[in-house]
Formats: C-alpha cells, structure tokens, sequence
C-alpha cells in the first residue's frame, strides 16, 4: 500500500465536496485554457491555512481575461467549501494538495 | 562503510519523499447551476428621488435601474438573483461596506450595489460589483447621462457585471429590429420595428403600407438594410435608423432579397433573381461597385458573412435539396457543409467565428440548431411546428428566432413571436412584444 496518497474513497469524497462548491462559468466559450492550478496547505481540521493561484501570473495578464474569470470562480469554490471535510487520519499525507479544476469537458464545443 | 552509510541516507530520503509526496486531485465537475448575486437597489436620497420624480415621473429610479439590470441577469441563465426580501442589508449601507456575512448568509456569491443621483439634469451612477466569498470589491464604475437613459445605464452595469463574471462581453445594450405583424393570416400588416433587446422601447418604422421582410442591422452603424416592395418587386432597401432616409439598393434588372451586412458595415451581400436563377452577389456602400459572387443554376441565398470577412456561407439547392454551403468570399473554393437528413436554411455565422446557426426542415417539423463552420458537431437546439430565421446575440452565445403557431382552416389562432435560446438549449425564453412579431435581427453592443 503506497501510505503516501488518499486511498480512492477518500479522494472521492474530497472531490464530491468541492464539485457542489464549484459555480462553474458556463458562459465561457471553449479553449484549452480552461484549467486553473491551486495549491492548498491545510490545518488538521481541514480549514485552509494557505491558498496559492499557481498560474496566477496569469490572472492579471491583458487578453486573459477569461482565465481570470475561471480562476475567480475557483477560489470561491474553495472558499465555499472551507473548512474541506478531510481523512480522520494521516494528516502529513493531504496537508498540502494540488487541486487542477479543469472545465474543458463541461465546456468542451 | 562510507558506501553503506550513503546507500542509507539515500533510501531513507526515497522512502521520507514518499511518504509526503504531494498529492494532486483533478476536479473535473462542477455545478453548472446559475450563479447566486443579490442586485442591491441603488441608493438614491431623498433630494435626487425628488428631482426623479420631476425628470422622470419615477420616484425611485435607483430601485428601477436595479430591476432592470436583474431581469437581463436573469434571461441570460447564467445568474440567479436572489429575492430582495432575503436582504439583511439597507441600500446605502451597502454601497459603501457590505457585511459580507449577511450577504453570505442568504447564499449570495456576488453582489451589486451603487448609488444614484439626479442633479442639474444628469444622472450620475455609481456602482460596484463585490465578491463576497473573498470579501472584495472586484470592479468599480461611475459615468453620467441624461436621466432619461435611466434604461440603457441598466442595460451597460449588467453588461460590464455580466463581462467580469463569464469573461466574455455581454449583450444587453443592444436593440432588435423585426417584423411586427397585425391582422388576420391572410390580410397582416407588417411593420419595421425596433426595441431594446429586453422588449422596451418600440418604435416602428415604417407605416405598414408596403411589405417589409428581413431586416438586417448593420454592425457598425445606426443603418438597417430590409427587403420592400419598389414597383411590385421585392427589393433590398437601406434605412438610416437616425435620419428616417431609405433608399433601394443598387439597380438591378429583376428581384433582390436576403440582404445582410458584411461585418465591416461596407457591403451588403444578398441574392438576385432573373430568369427563374438567383445568384449571390455584393454591392459596396461607397463606390456602388456591383460583384457577382455564385454563378451558378440553382438557387443561392441566404448569404452570410464570416466575422473576419473571409467566408461567406449560404443555402443553395445545387445538390438536388437545399444544404447550407461555405466558400471563400471572392465566391472560389465552394464546399458543401451540410450533410444531415432534411433541408437546410437561413444560415448565419456567429459573431465569435465558431459556428453556423441555421433552420433545419425534417419530417414536417423545423428546428434551429448550429454547427462548426465545416459542418461537423451539428446541433439541434429546439424543435417546433414552425420556426426559423436564427440572429445571434453579438457575443454568439444566444440565438434570437420566430416561431408561428398552427391556424385552423379560417386562419384563426396563428400567431408570430419572437424566441431566444442559448447555446446549452436550456435556456428557451419567449422576447415580449407589443405584437406579432417575425424576422428580428439583434443589433452590435451600443457601447464599447
């Protein structure tokens, strides 16, 4: 058993928290920038001690525009699912996870 | 011993990087419901509300203009205003520091607040757009009007919200020209019209006498181009919006229709019929340069430019049933881009380039649909007895189209309104009109 990771049903449950929390921008038209990269350090409890934008270069770059807009609405799902409902165990295994929101397919042409 | 003692420090390295390796997690569903935002009445005082009801005959034009930026929110689907009665927070309190907890309490994700005045004869607006799960202002606007563009400053913040929430540009400063009909099936009378895009502020602008049929804006100017009756022919005619001026389009020899813009306003392409053959042709609005575009046997209409100029699509019978065809804008390179069971019409290239909205004929029953600009991914987003001639909103993200309904055998029960749709095919919404109405067109953004 590789200790290192989240055993499947406690990634899905991770994942099933945050698809409730995430308004996805349907009015965005379809390109291949439609993922936004986030960093997360969690405290024990699974209230988020540190929320980094890794592509946040981006956010404030002329012309994307519509990256920001996605970005914006990953960070109020986060915000909106904080405190996450985290494993009750093994807590130096997800205090720092990397969330990819991808909205390709739901935004797919 | 040296190499042993390596050898541990390097397999408790592997074995420590391991165990905390950083785990990653692809978040690939969301909710796709509407957006939750509260619109906040904008807060007028008591003096300005004074001076509104003088100017404007409304005594709280700020909750006015709130209304009318929910509604557009609203017929878009992609937000939900929440009810005004959930509100914990006052009007003015709120445009100057929400309490992003009340706001967050009723579920809120966004909100709109502002503040309105009416001094000397101008309106000046204010207003914000907050984010209240990061608990920050994400955009700030003020500008002045005459107070009687109370409306059209609705129609500009939901267009500004609307562009900093889905990262494309709105579509509700925008007006729609159409047919408005009057009068049993078989006596109408049809009317240019134009209004707002939300249904207000109709004008019509021609009398009823003549016929008119599709009206068509020109993207870059307050100029409509339509087909009318000039010595019992139909012909293509141009109307100035501003002035009233109209004039027919060029002279040819016989009967022109479909008219329709190319995207820098300069030409009008449209078809020409003589001898029983109609052919795509253009003419230049400045030097009235005439250029034959289709020379071909069957019937091309329907004929509708590319936004960057280079292609034009249109519906042609050459294949033995009307399909929808693509060329090159010189009239080279035609490539037939329809291939599903039924007949194919009206098709129109979407303002972002991507798609090809048409009318689709298929076992008696019509259908608006789109397609990618080589036919592949075709569409079908509503389906009725009768239907057709899609516009799109200047963002390409809504079609706006009329759909009849069926008469009995006197001609009793028809009816002509205008429907839109987005391009989920969820969001189907009736436009309100002050009458029948057929054939609308949707202008550019008035504002830039």
């Amino acid at each position: 058993m590789d200790y290192s990771k989240l055993t499947l049903s406690e990634e899905d449950a991770l994942k099933a928290q945050i698809f409730t929390c995430w308004s996805v921008p349907i009015g965005l038209p379809f390109s291949e920038d439609l993922l936004v990269r986030v960093k997360l350090q969690l405290k024990p409890d699974g209230s988020i001690e540190n929320l980094e934008m890794l592509d946040h270069v981006k956010m404030n770059t002329p012309g994307k525009e519509k990256f920001r807009t996605l970005a914006d609405s990953v960070r109020r799902a986060i915000q909106l699912c904080n405190p996450l409902k985290v494993p009750t165990s093994g807590y130096e295994r997800w205090k720092n996870m990397i969330l990819n929101f991808d909205a390709r397919d739901m935004l797919g042409g | 011993m040296i190499r042993i003692i390596n050898l541990f420090f390097i397999i408790s390295f592997l074995f420590s990087a391991k165990a905390y390796s950083l785990i990653e997690i692809d978040i690939t569903r969301g909710n796709l419901d509407p957006l939750p935002i509260a619109v906040s009445p904008l807060f007028q005082d008591d003096n300005s509300k004074r001076n509104s009801i003088n100017e404007l005959k409304i005594e709280n034009v700020g909750s006015e203009i709130s209304l009318v930026v929910e509604n557009n929110l609203k017929i878009s689907g992609l937000f939900n205003p929440l009810s005004k009665e959930a509100f914990l927070q006052k009007p003015d309190i709120a445009h100057l520091k929400p309490r992003f907890e009340d706001w967050a309490l009723i579920k809120a994700q966004a909100l709109i607040t502002g503040k309105v005045t009416i001094e000397d004869k101008k309106l000046k607006v204010e207003f914000r757009l907050w984010d209240i799960l990061a608990g920050r202002e994400m955009m700030a606007l003020a500008f002045t009007t005459v107070p009687s563009n109370w409306r059209r400053v609705g129609h500009i913040i939901s267009d500004k919200v609307y562009e900093r929430l889905t990262g494309e540009k709105g579509y509700f400063d925008t007006r729609i020209i159409y047919v408005s009909e009057e009068g049993p099936k078989t006596a109408r009378v049809k009317k240019l019209a134009i209004m707002d895009q939300d249904g207000f502020n109709t004008k019509y602008l021609t009398l009823g006498n003549e016929l008119v049929l599709t009206p068509r804006f020109n993207p870059t100017s307050q100029m409509v181009t339509y087909l009318s009756y000039f010595k019992n022919l139909p012909r293509v005619y141009l109307l100035d919006i501003e002035t009233g001026t109209q004039e027919v389009v060029g002279d040819f020899p016989g009967m022109t229709f479909a008219p329709r813009f190319s995207p820098d306003g300069k030409k009008i392409i449209m078809s020409f019929a003589k001898d029983g053959n109609s052919d795509i042709y253009t003419m230049d609005l400045e030097n009235r340069i005439v250029e034959r575009i289709t020379n071909h046997p069957s019937i091309d209409t329907s004929p509708s430019y590319s936004p960057d100029n280079r292609f034009i699509t249109f519906n042609s019978d050459r294949s033995g049933f009307q399909q929808i065809y693509v060329m090159k804008s010189d009239g080279s390179n035609v490539k037939r881009i329809s291939f599903g069971k039924g007949l194919y019409g009206t098709p129109v290239w979407s303002p972002r380039g991507d798609l090809i909205a048409f009318t689709k004929l298929h076992k008696g029953k019509f259908y608006i649909g789109v397609m990618r600009t080589d036919g592949s991914g075709e569409r079908l987003l509503t389906e009725n007895y009768y239907q057709e001639a899609p516009s799109w909103s200047p963002n390409g993200r809504v079609l706006i189209f009329y759909r009849e309904t069926k008469s009995n055998d006197k001609g009793e029960g028809f009816s002509a309104k205008l429907w839109s749709i987005d391009l989920t095919g969820y969001n189907e919404r009736q436009v309100q009109t002050e009458t029948d109405a057929s054939d609308p067109s949707w202008s550019s953004l008035l504002s830039n």
